[in-house]
C-alpha cells in the first residue's frame, strides 16, 4: 500500500504543488484516505504487505531455481513487481482509480512473466494500447517515422501559417502568414499543437486539386 | 504513385460498382485529389456486379465479393496452386487449436448485449492472421467449427437474459452463414504500404481499416454518411428473418460499427446530425470532426431567374423507398388542384423496381398524366436543376444530400423534409417540412411557386450559404489536411478527454448503469420482505458489475444500512468509510 502510494505521489501525473492531477484529485486527498484506511484497518493492511513479501520471495526462489537449471525464461522480478493491485476484501478494487501508468506497468511485467494461454502460443496477440499509441521515438532507421518525416517535409514545411499559433506556455510559435520551417513543426509537435498548425495552414488549392479534366478517365 | 500520401479507400456496396451520393463522394476524392494516391478496397454483393466508374488506376482497386463466389479466395490474384496446398495444410487439428478458440470468442462477443470493441477488434486480427496460413473454407465447413457454433448458440439462447431469441436449424445455418460470408473479409490480404485507411462507413467496409490500424498502426478515418448502424436498424422492419436471426444480425452490426467508433482516429460525420449517434455509440467528442458535404460552383452555376414556360418542381432522387416518392406523389395532386399547369419532374434510376411500379401505379390513380414524370437519370445534373423553378426533396432519412446541395448551388429554393442534416444544409435559405406529411409538402411548393420574389430571395440566399460552407475546395482541403494530420501522427491535446470511464464506451456504461438499477430495485423489494443477506449478494454484484458510476456511492450507502439493520455495525462502518473514501476521490 505505502509502495503504492509513494508511486503515486512520485507519478508524473501529479506534480509537487499539490495541483490536481488528470483524474482531479490531489496528491494529498489520496494519501489522507489511505491514512485514514491505515488506521481502520491496521491488521489487513500488515497481511497484505506480508503477503506481498512472501510473493516476493517466492518469485525470486523461482527465479533461483531457473538459473540454476539453466533457463533463464523467467526473469527474477524486480522491486517493482511488489506493486500489488489494491484489492482486499474491505477495499475492493481500487487499482483503476490510482496512477494508470503504474498499473499497466504492473500488468506488463506480469504478464510477461505469466505463461501464456494455449492459443496465445500459437498467435501473439495484438494490443489495441499499443496501436493506438504514438510512434516512440524519431527513429531515422525505421521507415515509417522516415515516411512520417518527409510528409511533413513534403506537405507542411514551407507552407504558409493561416493563423497565429501559441505554445502551452502561451509563446508565440509561429505568426500568421509566416512560413512554416522544420524547427516550427517540431516546437509545434512538442507542444502538442502540430493539429492546428495543419489545420490552419494555407494550401494553395493548386498543389491539391487536378485541374479541371485532369482527373477524369 | 511517388511519394505522396497513400490512402486505402474502403466502400461498401457503392463505390465504383453504384450510384449515389457516397458514389459521388467517393469519385470526387479520387479524382480530384492530386497529392494523394488511392487504394480502392471495395466490399460488394457479389462479383458479377458491372463497374459504373473508370477509376483513375484500376490496379489499385481491391474487390470483394461477399456473396457469389464458390471458393472465397476466387477475387485473390494469388493462384489456385497456392490455395489448394493451403487447403492440404489445414488440418482438424490447426483448426482445433488455432482456430476454434478464437471463433469462440468471436461468436460470444457478437451475441453479446454489452460490446467490447476493443476485444473484438483483437479477435478479429488474430483471426485475419489465422488465414494468413490456414484455408478459410476449410476452417468454417469444418464439422467442429458448426458444432461449436451450435453449442454456443443453443446455450446462449437458454440464457433468459441474453434475450437471443429460440434459433431454429435454419437461423442456425443461416446465421454461420452470414459468418463466413462477411469474414471473407479477413481472409483476404491487405496492402502493406498505406499512410492512412479510410473507411466510408462504420460499416464492414471498416474492418480492413481496423486490422491495418492493429497490425500496422496505420491511422484510421472513418467518414460516416448516413449513420450505418441506423439504417440496418430501419432496414430490420423490412426483412422476414426469425427473432433469433433479427436478433443476431443486429448484434454483429452492433459489434462492427461500435469496434469501428473505437478504434477510428478521426471520425468525420458528413453533418452534425450524425454526431448524436456517434457520441452515444462512443466516439470521443474530440475525434469527431464534421466534413460537410460539397459541389463544384463552376458545375453547379447560378440559374438565370427566368420562370419556366409552366411552374416546375424538379426532385433529383433514384426512385427508392427511402425517397418517399408516394408523399411526393399526393403532395403534387394537391398542387395540382390550386396550380393547374404545374409540372414535376423526378431524375432518377429505380434502386427498387417494385417500389417503382408502386410509385407509377399511385401516379395512374392521382390522374397526374404527363404532369408528373418519371425522367429517369441524368448525368447533366445542372441542367437537370435548371429545369425547375423549385427543388423538392421528399425522403424518410437522409445524411447530407447532395440534390439539397447542389440545388442551393445553383440558386433553385429548395423544399424539403427535415431529416439528418437537411436543416444544416439548408439553413434559412428553404423550406422544410415534417415527413409523410403530403399537405404540408404541398403547401410548401405552393407558397414558393405563387411568390416569385421569395424563390428568387431564398434561391440567392441558397447559393450563398453553399458558395461560403459547401464547395468543392472546402471538401478538399479539409480531406487533405485530415490525412496530412492522421498520417504524421499528429495528436490533437487531450484536454477535452479527461473522463475516469474513457475506457468504457458510454453505451456499455450506460447499460451497465441500468443493470446496476435494476439490481438495486430489487434489492429494495427483497429488503422490504427481509432478505437481507440476498439483497447484500445483489448490492455487491451491481458494484462489481460497474465499480465506478453514478450509482456507486448510493450502492455502498444502501450496503451500509442493511449491514446496521441487521446488526453488524463494523460491516456497515467500513461500508460507510468506503463510501466516503470514494466520494473524496472522485472529487
Amino acid at each position: 500500500m505505502e509502495a503504492a502510494y509513494k508511486r503515486i505521489k512520485g507519478g508524473s501525473k501529479m506534480d509537487k504543488n499539490n495541483s490536481r492531477d488528470v483524474k482531479g484529485y490531489t496528491a494529498q486527498s489520496v494519501h489522507r484516505v489511505i491514512q485514514k484506511i491505515q488506521a481502520i484497518h491496521e491488521k489487513e493492511i500488515q497481511a497484505l504487505k506480508e503477503e506481498i513479501l512472501k510473493f516476493k520471495k517466492e518469485n525470486e526462489e523461482l527465479a533461483q531455481k531457473m538459473s540454476e537449471g539453466g533457463r533463464d525464461f523467467l526473469p527474477p522480478l524486480s522491486d517493482n513487481i511488489a506493486y500489488t493491485p489494491m484489492t482486499t476484501s474491505f477495499w475492493g478494487d481500487i487499482e483503476k482509480y490510482l496512477d494508470e501508468n503504474q498499473v499497466s506497468a504492473y500488468h506488463e511485467l506480469v504478464s510477461s512473466a505469466e505463461p501464456e494461454s494455449k492459443r496465445e502460443l500459437f498467435i501473439p496477440r495484438p494490443t489495441v494500447e499499443e496501436a493506438m499509441s504514438p510512434p516512440k521515438t524519431m527513429d531515422k532507421s525505421d521507415s515509417i517515422n522516415s515516411e512520417i518525416q518527409s510528409i511533413r517535409n513534403r506537405y507542411i514545411v514551407g507552407r504558409l501559417a493561416g493563423e497565429d499559433l501559441y505554445g502551452t506556455d502561451g509563446k508565440l510559435i509561429i505568426q500568421k502568414h509566416e512560413t512554416i520551417t522544420e524547427t516550427v513543426v517540431d516546437i509545434a509537435d512538442r507542444d502538442g499543437k502540430l493539429a492546428d498548425l495543419i489545420v490552419n495552414m494555407i494550401i494553395p488549392m493548386d498543389t491539391i486539386k487536378n485541374k479541371k479534366g485532369e482527373g477524369d478517365v | 504513385m511517388g511519394g505522396n500520401i497513400k490512402v486505402m479507400l474502403s466502400t461498401e456496396g457503392t463505390y465504383p460498382f453504384h450510384q449515389g451520393g457516397v458514389s459521388t463522394w467517393c469519385d470526387i476524392l479520387l479524382k480530384q485529389i492530386k497529392a494523394v494516391d488511392y487504394y480502392l478496397y471495395s466490399v460488394i454483393m457479389n462479383p458479377f456486379v458491372t463497374q459504373k466508374f473508370k477509376l483513375p488506376n484500376d490496379d489499385a482497386l481491391i474487390k470483394v465479393p461477399l456473396w457469389g463466389t464458390e471458393e472465397p479466395s476466387e477475387h485473390f490474384t494469388t493462384p489456385f496452386s497456392y490455395t489448394y496446398r493451403m487447403k492440404k495444410n489445414t488440418l482438424e487439428s490447426n483448426i482445433q487449436l488455432e482456430f476454434i478458440p478464437i471463433f469462440d470468442e468471436v461468436v460470444k462477443e457478437i451475441i453479446s448485449v454489452n460490446k467490447d470493441p476493443f476485444k473484438f477488434a483483437n479477435l478479429l486480427v488474430e483471426m485475419y492472421r489465422y488465414f494468413q496460413k490456414y484455408e478459410y473454407k476449410v476452417t468454417f465447413k469444418s464439422e467442429q467449427t458448426w458444432n461449436v457454433y451450435k453449442d454456443i448458440i443453443l446455450e446462449a439462447a437458454m440464457k433468459g437474459e441474453n434475450k437471443l431469441g429460440q434459433p431454429d436449424i435454419f437461423g442456425l445455418n443461416q446465421s454461420l452463414g452470414w459468418l463466413y460470408r462477411f469474414f471473407t473479409i479477413i481472409n483476404t490480404p491487405l496492402p502493406e504500404d498505406v499512410h492512412v485507411t479510410h473507411s466510408s462507413a462504420a460499416a464492414f467496409c471498416g474492418i480492413p481499416c481496423v486490422l491495418l490500424k492493429l497490425l500496422n498502426k496505420t491511422p484510421y478515418l472513418l467518414t460516416e454518411h448516413g449513420v450505418y448502424i441506423r439504417e440496418q436498424y430501419l432496414s430490420l422492419s423490412r426483412n422476414q428473418y426469425s427473432s433469433f436471426l433479427n436478433t443476431f444480425l443486429i448484434r454483429m452490426v452492433n459489434s462492427i460499427t461500435t469496434m469501428n467508433y473505437a478504434l477510428a482516429d478521426q471520425v468525420s460525420p458528413v453533418c452534425n446530425y450524425n454526431t448524436r449517434w456517434e457520441r452515444r455509440l462512443g466516439v470521443k467528442p474530440s475525434n469527431i470532426q464534421v466534413i460537410y458535404n460539397g459541389v463544384d460552383e463552376t458545375v453547379f452555376i447560378e440559374a438565370n431567374g427566368m420562370p419556366q414556360a409552366a411552374p416546375t418542381v424538379v426532385m433529383v432522387a433514384r426512385i427508392d423507398p427511402i425517397k418517399d416518392i408516394v408523399t411526393f406523389l399526393r403532395a403534387a395532386a394537391l398542387v395540382k388542384d390550386v396550380i393547374p399547369d404545374v409540372k414535376f419532374i423526378v431524375y432518377g434510376s429505380a434502386s427498387v423496381p417494385s417500389y417503382y411500379d408502386q410509385c407509377l401505379l399511385l401516379k395512374e390513380e392521382l390522374e397526374l398524366g404527363n404532369s408528373f414524370i418519371f425522367a429517369g437519370h441524368t448525368s447533366n445534373m445542372s441542367a437537370a436543376y435548371q429545369s425547375g423553378d423549385i427543388t423538392v426533396l421528399s425522403s424518410t432519412s437522409e445524411a447530407f444530400p447532395y440534390s439539397v446541395v447542389e440545388a442551393m448551388m445553383t440558386g433553385k429554393p429548395v423544399v424539403a423534409t427535415d431529416v439528418g442534416g437537411v436543416k444544416e444544409a439548408l439553413g434559412d435559405t428553404g423550406i422544410l417540412v415534417e415527413t409523410r406529411n403530403p399537405a404540408a409538402l404541398a403547401e410548401g411548393i405552393i407558397k414558393l411557386l405563387e411568390n416569385k420574389e421569395l424563390r428568387d430571395e431564398l434561391g440567392r440566399e441558397a447559393r450563398e450559404r453553399a458558395l461560403n460552407y459547401f464547395t468543392l475546395d472546402r471538401v478538399l482541403e479539409l480531406h487533405m489536411k485530415s490525412y496530412i494530420k492522421l498520417a504524421i501522427r499528429a495528436k490533437e491535446p487531450k484536454d477535452d478527454d479527461r473522463n475516469q470511464n474513457d475506457a468504457v464506451p458510454p453505451n456499455i456504461l450506460n447499460s451497465q448503469i441500468k443493470q446496476q438499477k435494476l439490481y438495486l430495485e430489487r434489492a429494495y423489494a427483497l429488503i422490504s420482505f427481509g432478505f437481507h443477506d440476498k439483497a447484500i449478494e445483489l448490492l455487491n454484484q451491481a458494484l462489481i458489475l460497474q465499480p465506478h458510476s453514478k450509482l456507486t456511492p448510493i450502492l455502498m450507502a444502501e450496503l451500509a444500512k442493511i449491514y446496521y439493520r441487521i446488526g453488524e455495525p463494523d460491516k456497515a462502518h467500513q461500508e460507510l468509510e468506503k463510501c466516503k473514501a470514494y466520494t473524496t476521490l472522485v472529487g
